[in-house]
């Protein structure tokens, strides 16, 4: 026999591909959209994330360490002579680094404009010669910048060839731009090649960038250049000693791992997405296998007869599933391999989430990671099949040879407590707290719940038809259905595994994206209330001018004026910014939690965000010290407000307060309330154009509605992968479900032709057959929804938390439920009628000697 | 070395308005010693030859120190700090037969913040942790940092200073306002550590300011200073066209009894000789130049012969040029020799 083993392996195979193509296809589908899924997410964020990683090294120069200013107003330029003295430092490059854009800036969301943003940096070249050579410009005639030209660089300017290209620019042209609320127009000596083409970048002298955009005594960054040999982490010690309050060491890890911060939890959650999605398809993976492994039981038996022993029967399952396994795997990783294709063409790098601006991603193909998601699809398809090879193994082949001993026994009970254990065991995972500050053990959770909740099926089942079917039914169909399914669970529950999961999996999401979704629109509402908004793109490093203010205010038709500053500033070495929002009049934000008493003497009151309470650890009533101005303020947290917009913080505290201690008196945005009768239109008009002319290009106006239009919009691209994942979830499931449940009508077809025997009609045995799939749909839909609230509950109240620290209250889409539901029970239905027409068009007498 | 910086920035310079150099304009020292920012660029100039203190003469090692101050004229005013219009370039190079070759490094940066100047009224210019400065008690002291190791020297004057061409009026070239103002300060008796090692000898200082640019028509020049055994000091340079003739040439003797004279073009006669071609760059340097000169009415030969043949240093990768400059020595006499423009024209 062990000789005939091989042969035997290859015939049972090959037959039951030949029987059972659209389901063993359907299988190793659904481990290909896994496989898939998780490899285009994988691919897509590390080209993201290895594009905005360039990105910011060209932008960085790629300096040995680099002291940066807190915020983007800068720091004390006298700290660049004292670090370049300190020992084990080879040269300081200072840096002045501000935010710049040219021609008309798009709103985000709105088609591209004329202009764009870019990185503009002020150097002294001689020394970032020394230390950032990537930062030194090249002449159109091949020439260093040092040496070349102009002495001076003044009113000459480098730009990177990224922003060559955005901008159309050519050397000696001249490029006007607007940086820090002032307008320059520079001629093009050069590119910046070494910067690669993932920055917009554009580098002037230091003087020239001090003088023209308003920033004397000001640096944004000091680059370092270590001595050889130097020991880097003392140096760095040293350093971070000798800095004021408003500065930090930037190491290139640290500058890294904040590039990786910015993106990370969305990343993760995504790909566990995808891992889901892989998990679905393992349970389909096990419908089909059980299905399959349930219809062949006689040949199995005969081979056991012949002397294959069970042993090689669970080997010749597992071979079936490893074929599965390996095609879906294949099948997924060309798959996710366009798919990512497509996803980084049509959505950009950060698949419509926003992280990275203007960085263009480019596609590598990882053969690490391609190995490692194929063997995730391989180990998923041959868990799915090792449990239905071993329920197979188990049969007596006497009985099974008889046709009998399907392992179907109305008496026996189907025991709840594996699946209750899995479900308790993923509640109490689903409640703890996050591992590196990622929700990882509420998605290990989420996936036991999952299981727990497939694994009750059959047991629930029987408990909620057992008051149905002690109470039977004079109607014979709907008492056979019933009898039936409460009968025969685990059959039930075969069929509904893939679609009890899929359809948790797409409940969960939707229940998550609609809480979001309500949250966030109720959110613009309480931040939106003025009439007309003005905010301007990129211009942090210094926006309106007092005077330019007291023009816009002078405007006819505007009852009141809120001015802010807004800017971000750095709190931690690599951990991404929190925008510091310097805000006039009473704040519009709404309110979580308010501090009981007023601001103690001597204390800034501030209002923080919630992902600012939760990544800083500051809560309401707490003192605290902020670096403003070069020295650490201290400050009162009066209140903790909700906020969408700024997931890694954001501060708001008294314009007057920071006025007063920054003597900052620009401003980047306003919001309008307009006198009774004024037209918004009017009014945004004869603001524009008493704005500066410099800044027209960055100025944006909005009003609420629109601007709420446009947030949501937003909102939507953002999760269009996470609909998109949906809508495949759901479509695997469906198709699972069609499949296992026209092959298990198939499989009763001597059952029907009994039936006929002795005297029921066909229209009853179809009737019963309709309302059989009914009923396995609505217990589908049923558990399904019932463990995707409880899935959802987990994202909404642990998983977005963990990752994104915002909160966000619960709203259920009942449309979208209902129609679930709906949708479901007339698949199932549909589909158990269509497979009963195909099995009762054999005469009665031929179904009950059918031998198959 | 000694006017690279001018080659680098000449073309950033040519609509300035900077001092003229004239003949006539009377030394005031220690002022002169100082910087003159108004003049396009300058240079303190120290080579000599050092040896251990207790160590014998054949393991004296050639030495170079030169601060350079440039002056960038700004088109625009501009209130920044970093707005300066002086740059501080300095580079020595030690040259040590042991190594065969020079080690050389280089110091730049914008004046200000403390970090790089060049002070008026008296020496004191210094770029980074590099410095040349006099001392209150009248010497000279150097610190520099070549490959890690530290260069502290102390160079006392033993006699008074050389006022070059026509009461210190240098002509450079067949045009009176190719100059510059030119003083040498030979024989300073040298003392201090090289890498910790205590070290003696002999150098020699040579400062020049000017805001001209060489002649359109010469592609380099060759330059010598020589502390004669007996207390002497020789200087001798010629500016070359594309034939290798000199444009112009000039230079001075003075005896050890301080008798100086003066060398008119036709005073000097220099012949390139004894090419080395230099491994590394493929280029050609005629080390061994016959060199003759008249004093009073009759012609010197001087055999040179280097410390060894590869002094050649090269600065392309940071725009400047090609040179050669090393330690030499002559019968009765040790000094230095700068060769330019033999690999490519210097273009200006």
């Amino acid at each position: 026999m062990a000789a005939l083993a091989p042969v035997a392996t290859g015939w049972l195979l090959a037959g039951e591909w030949r029987a059972q193509p659209v389901r063993m296809a359907i299988a190793v589908l659904a481990i290909a959209v896994g496989v898939a899924l998780g490899f285009a997410v994988h691919l897509v964020n590390s080209a993201a994330l290895g594009s905005f990683g360039r990105a910011m090294a060209s932008v960085q120069g790629r300096a040995d360490l680099s002291v940066r200013a807190v915020a983007a107003t800068g720091m004390d330029e006298a700290l660049y002579p004292r670090l370049a003295r300190l020992p084990g430092i080879a040269a300081a490059s200072p840096v002045v680094e501000v935010p710049a854009s040219w021609g008309e800036l798009a709103r985000p969301g709105a088609p591209a404009k004329t202009g764009g943003r870019f990185t503009l940096l002020g150097t002294d070249f001689l020394r970032a010669m020394q230390v950032t050579p990537g930062l030194i410009g090249v002449s159109a005639a091949g020439l260093s910048g040092v040496g070349t030209g102009n002495g001076w660089l003044e009113g000459r300017i480098w730009l990177s060839p990224a922003l060559m290209a955005a901008c159309r620019c050519r050397a000696g042209q001249n490029f006007r731009f607007t940086a820090a609320g002032r307008g320059h127009d520079p001629v093009v000596a050069g590119t910046l090649a070494a910067s690669g083409q993932d920055a917009r970048l554009a580098v002037i002298d230091i003087a020239e960038a001090q003088d023209r955009l308003g920033q004397f005594g000001r640096v944004q960054r000091i680059d370092l250049k270590l001595a050889e040999g130097a020991d880097p982490a003392a140096i760095t010690a040293r350093i971070a000693r000798a800095l004021p309050a408003d500065a930090l060491v930037a190491t290139p890890d640290g500058e890294a791992s904040r590039a990786d911060a910015l993106s990370r939890a969305y990343r993760v959650n995504l790909g566990m997405l995808a891992l889901v999605a892989l998990l679905t398809g393992g349970f389909l993976v096990w419908s089909a296998q059980s299905l399959s492994v349930a219809r062949r039981r006689p040949q199995f038996a005969l081979l056991a007869v012949l002397g294959l022993s069970r042993r090689g029967l669970v080997g010749q399952l597992l071979v079936e599933g490893l074929v599965l396994g390996v095609a879906g795997a294949g099948l997924g990783l060309a798959l996710g391999y366009g798919l990512a294709d497509l996803a980084v063409t049509r959505l950009g790098g950060d698949l419509g989430g926003g992280y990275f601006n203007g960085a263009q991603a480019r596609l590598a193909f990882p053969p690490l990671a391609a190995a490692g998601f194929a063997g995730l699809g391989l180990a998923t398809a041959l868990a799915g099949s090792l449990v239905p090879a071993l329920a197979a193994a188990r049969v007596p082949p006497a009985l099974a040879l008889k046709g009998l001993g399907d392992g179907i026994d109305p008496g026996r009970r189907p025991a709840a407590w594996p699946g209750l254990a899995l479900i308790a065991a993923g509640t109490g995972l689903a409640m703890a707290p996050p591992v590196a500050g990622l929700p990882i053990l509420a998605y290990a959770g989420m996936a036991l719940l999952l299981a727990g909740g497939v694994a009750l099926m059959p047991a629930l089942a029987r408990a909620l038809l057992a008051p149905l079917a002690r109470a039977g039914s004079r109607w014979l169909p709907l008492d056979l259905a019933i009898r039936r399914l409460w009968g025969a669970p685990q059959a039930a529950s075969l069929a509904l595994s893939g679609i009890v999961a899929s359809t948790a999996l797409m409940v969960a999401m939707a229940v998550m994206v609609a809480s979001f979704r309500q949250s966030v629109d109720d959110w613009l509402v309480a931040v939106l209330p003025s009439d007309l908004y003005l905010h301007l793109e990129a211009a942090e490093a210094g926006g309106i001018s007092p005077d330019a203010q007291a023009r816009l205010m002078a405007v006819p038709g505007i009852a009141q004026v809120r001015m802010q500053r807004v800017m971000s500033i750095r709190l931690a070495p690599g951990q991404p910014a929190v925008a510091l929002m310097a805000q006039g009049g009473h704040a519009a934000v709404p309110l979580l939690q308010r501090a009981g008493g007023p601001a103690p003497a001597g204390t800034t009151p501030v209002l923080i965000s919630e992902p600012m309470a939760w990544l800083y650890g500051w809560q309401v009533g707490d003192r605290s010290t902020l670096a403003i101005a070069g020295r650490p303020r201290p400050v009162f947290v009066a209140g903790v407000w909700r906020d969408y917009a700024r997931q890694f913080g954001a501060i708001i505290l008294p314009l007057a307060d920071y006025r007063r201690l920054t003597g900052d008196l620009t401003m980047t945005d306003a919001a309008f309330d307009l006198a009774p009768g004024a037209q918004p239109h009017a009014v945004q008009q004869a603001l524009a154009a008493a704005l500066p002319a410099a800044v027209r290009g960055q100025a944006q106006f909005g009003r609420p509605g629109e601007m709420r239009r446009i947030a949501l919009q937003i909102f939507d691209r953002s999760f269009a992968v996470t609909y998109a994942l949906e809508a495949i979830a759901i479509l695997i499931g469906l198709i699972g479900v069609a499949t296992s449940f026209s092959a298990q009508v198939l499989a009763r077809m001597r059952e029907f032709g009994m039936l006929r025997h002795i005297g029921v009609a066909r229209g009853q045995v179809l009737a019963m057959l309709a309302l059989e799939g009914a009923g396995l749909g609505l217990v589908g839909a049923a558990a399904g929804i019932a463990l995707g609230l409880g899935l959802a509950i987990v994202l909404v109240m642990v998983v977005n938390p963990q990752s994104f620290h915002w909160t966000m209250d619960l709203a259920l889409p009942w449309p979208l439920l209902a129609g679930l539901a709906a949708a479901l029970i007339a698949c199932a239905a549909g589909t158990a009628v269509l497979a009963g027409r195909r099995a009762l068009g054999q005469g009665p007498l031929l179904a009950v000697r059918a031998d198959w | 070395m000694r006017r690279l910086v001018l080659l680098l920035l000449a073309p950033l310079l040519l609509a300035a308005d900077f001092a003229p150099v004239k003949p006539g304009v009377p030394f005031r020292f220690p002022a002169d010693h100082g910087a003159h920012p108004a003049f396009r660029t300058e240079w303190w100039y120290v080579t000599g030859w050092v040896q251990p203190k207790s160590g014998a003469s054949a393991q004296a090692a050639g030495i170079q120190i030169t601060f350079f101050r440039t002056r960038l004229p700004r088109a625009k005013p501009n209130r920044s700090r970093f707005a300066t219009e002086q740059v501080i370039f300095a580079h020595a190079a030690i040259a040590d037969p042991a190594t065969g070759r020079l080690r050389h490094a280089t110091r730049i940066a914008r004046s200000g913040f403390g970090l790089a100047q060049a002070r008026v009224g008296d020496m004191d210019v210094a770029v980074d942790d590099w410095r040349l400065w006099r001392g209150a008690d009248g010497r000279l002291h150097g610190h520099v940092v070549v490959d890690g190791q530290r260069l502290d020297l102390a160079f006392t004057p033993r006699q008074p200073i050389i006022l070059q061409g026509r009461a210190g009026y240098s002509q450079k070239g067949p045009n009176p306002s190719e100059a510059s103002h030119y003083y040498s300060w030979p024989q300073l008796a040298t003392s201090g550590t090289l890498a910790g090692k205590p070290v003696i000898g002999t150098a020699w200082l040579d400062r020049e300011w000017s805001s001209t640019l060489l002649n359109p028509r010469a592609v380099g020049w060759d330059w010598l200073g020589i502390n004669l055994d007996d207390g002497g000091a020789l200087t001798l340079f010629r500016v070359r066209d594309t034939n290798g003739r000199a444009l112009w040439a000039g230079g001075s003797h003075r005896d050890r009894a301080g008798k100086t004279q003066i060398f008119q073009p036709q005073d000097v006669d220099w012949q390139a000789a004894g090419w080395w071609k230099s491994p590394r760059s493929g280029a050609r340097w005629p080390v061994r130049p016959i060199v003759r000169y008249r004093l009073g009415s009759q012609w010197q030969a001087l055999e040179i012969k280097p410390l060894m043949p590869d002094q050649e240093l090269d600065s392309r990768s940071g725009g400047g040029p090609l040179y050669w400059e090393g330690a030499v020595t002559v019968p009765g006499g040790r000094g230095y020799l700068e060769l330019t423009g033999y690999s490519a024209p210097l273009r200006m």
